[in-house]
């Protein structure tokens, strides 16, 4: 998977913002918010990296040592990608 | 041209957006450049950077020439007319700028003196700038008459 062209992350105000540019803003108009885990997800899609390594890396990040906290990251990175595919910012790539 | 969501600017305090419309060259470049446009906080300022809606509706981002009462008079940095603008109308302030649309491109603060820099020259030779676009207007209409 990868970031579709044109969509661009930027620290504002504290916070991490998406937005779309070039062609991608012509039918985006609007702008993400991201929470830390959000941040990590989305900087750890535009290094390359794929879902597994994303989870490792905040299971790491976040000390979880139980299989129930481990859950708990996984499930948040798998609805965060979902969302992302449905609102059309990542491109799967098989 | 902007399009975005005035709600979101209510809502969070701040928007960032990228530009279209070709008004605020050379600083800003149509769906290249993104602005960051707060809420304002205090009253606007001449040199100021102000989204504000016209009856029409649109949202335009331009400059603050001066004042006339409570009317701001506005222009883009690649225009060449006045726009008076009641200053109830303007609802965020620009206060950040990235030129490219790279995750590299720089962040170009209102308050860096690159960026004061360029304001005040650029406003410094708007009646050059206005006779060159004068001449260049005619001779196209010549060239197409």
């Amino acid at each position: 998977m990868r970031i579709k062209d044109g969509f661009v992350m930027r620290k504002v105000a504290g916070k991490y913002v998406v937005v779309a540019t070039g062609e991608a803003s012509r039918g985006f108009h609007g702008m993400i918010k991201l929470n830390d885990t959000g941040r990590r997800i989305w900087q750890g899609i535009s290094e390359g990296k794929n879902q597994s390594e994303i989870t490792e890396e905040l299971v790491l990040l976040n000390g979880a040592k139980t299989d129930e906290d481990r859950k708990v990251i996984s499930d948040d990175v798998q609805s965060m990608i979902d969302e992302m595919v449905e609102a059309g910012f990542l491109i799967s790539e098989s | 041209m902007i399009t975005t969501n005035l709600a979101e600017l209510e809502r969070s305090g701040f928007i960032l957006t990228t530009i279209k419309g070709t008004s605020m060259r050379p600083l800003l470049q149509s769906y290249t450049s993104q602005v960051m446009i707060e809420k304002p906080s205090e009253s606007p300022k001449p040199g100021d950077v102000v989204l504000y809606t016209r009856v029409d509706g649109a949202l335009v981002l331009h400059r603050i020439i001066s004042f006339d009462g409570d009317v701001a008079l506005i222009r883009g940095d690649n225009t060449y007319f006045l726009e008076r603008v009641p200053i109830s109308d303007i609802k965020g302030v620009a206060k950040s700028f990235w030129r490219g649309n790279s995750e590299s491109s720089r962040e170009i603060s209102v308050d860096s003196r690159p960026y004061k820099l360029y304001v005040r020259l650029w406003n410094l030779i708007y009646p050059l700038r206005k006779l060159l676009f004068g001449i260049k207007s005619k001779l196209r209409r010549k060239r197409h008459s």
